[in-house]
């Protein structure tokens, strides 16, 4: 009786112990705010997408071009810079503006950068390997009117083990044939972290 | 009156170099837009070249960050460097094969502290990355006392 009993003491004891060393993951909402150590996370990345789709679309320049033009216009996403203290990767705010303006119907978006070197590459693939019918032809890709670029700047002020970190993100769009720009966009978000 | 005699050879260059400049001017003529530079042609070159290289970084972000001035990360930073150090130090004491007490070699002699390489003035107390380890003062002492 006595041994059943120490071994089932070591049993529990032994569960307890594996159970709680071990690591525990859960799946949270991607809305959900979670700050950890104060630095660029996806709630600040969520919260510059969406100030910048809100932004974007309701400003003037579309409907202008469409007047000028008599159709909508095409923007081509460029670079952004990341001139702040951390490593920050736009596309994952990006790639929400461009999903907007797709699903808005009102702009038309061209692929740049990699991808179109990738796109070219596989058409010149057909020119030799696809049937004539289904080949697809050079010199007919869209030309874009407008390019979209940015840069994301910090400031950093901290004493001891209190911090106050500042980001400015910026978008701006502008007109490829006039140099012009026609859109600015920014979102600022200032962070105070106390350790 | 003053006559001009023209070979069929110079008569060829003189049509050909006539047939190049009306050609370049209609062309020119063709091509410009409304209020477009004249010189356009010069930027346009200069882009042709470019243009594969700097369209490399399209839908990319260039990472061209700077150090802040952190207080508690400057802190940490200092405090990982040192335990590198310690850790290099270590690393270099088993690579060359001796015991390094702070004070010189101890071992394999055992004539206590003030053996001749553990003489006063061989003591390495000086080195602040040293204490809390083999070369600290009070180590020695409780391993001698």
């Amino acid at each position: 009786m006595k041994k059943l009993v120490y071994a089932a003491f070591i049993l529990v004891s032994a569960t307890l112990i594996i159970s709680s060393c071990s690591r525990k993951v859960t799946r949270i909402d991607s809305s959900e705010q979670i700050d950890l150590s104060g630095r660029w996370n996806n709630t600040d990345s969520r919260l510059t997408a969406e100030s910048m789709v809100k932004d974007i679309l309701s400003s003037p320049w579309v409907s202008d071009h469409a007047q000028a033009k008599g159709k909508k216009p095409v923007v081509i996403v460029g670079m952004v810079q990341n001139k702040s203290h951390e490593h920050i990767e736009a596309e994952t705010f990006v790639k929400d503006v461009e999903r907007s303006f797709i699903s808005s119907s009102k702009v038309g978006l061209v692929q740049g950068g990699k991808k179109r070197e990738e796109m070219r590459a596989e058409k010149a693939d057909q020119q030799t390997n696809a049937s004539a019918s289904t080949m697809k032809q050079f010199g007919l890709e869209n030309g874009a009117d407008f390019i979209l670029q940015g840069s994301i700047n910090s400031i950093v002020d901290s004493y001891k083990r209190k911090k106050v970190t500042y980001y400015q993100v910026d978008l701006e769009l502008t007109n490829i044939e006039t140099n012009e720009v026609v859109w600015i966009g920014d979102k600022k978000i200032a962070k105070y972290i106390k350790n | 009156m003053h006559e001009v005699n023209i070979n069929s050879t110079q008569m060829k260059t003189l049509l050909l170099f006539f047939a190049t400049v009306f050609s370049g001017l209609l062309a020119i003529g063709q091509e410009l837009s409304k209020d477009q530079n004249p010189n356009y042609a010069a930027s346009r070159d200069k882009y042709m070249k470019l243009a594969d290289s700097v369209n490399a970084g399209q839908s990319t972000t260039a990472q061209q960050t700077y150090k802040a001035i952190d207080y508690l990360a400057d802190k940490e930073e200092a405090r990982e460097a040192r335990k590198q150090f310690r850790r290099d130090l270590r690393m270099e004491r088993v690579r060359n094969n001796y015991l390094y007490n702070g004070m010189g070699y101890r071992y394999p002699y055992g004539n206590g502290p003030y053996h001749y390489y553990g003489h006063p003035s061989f003591r390495r107390f000086n080195n602040p990355v040293m204490w809390g380890t083999v070369g600290s003062p009070f180590f020695w002492n409780w391993m001698y006392r």
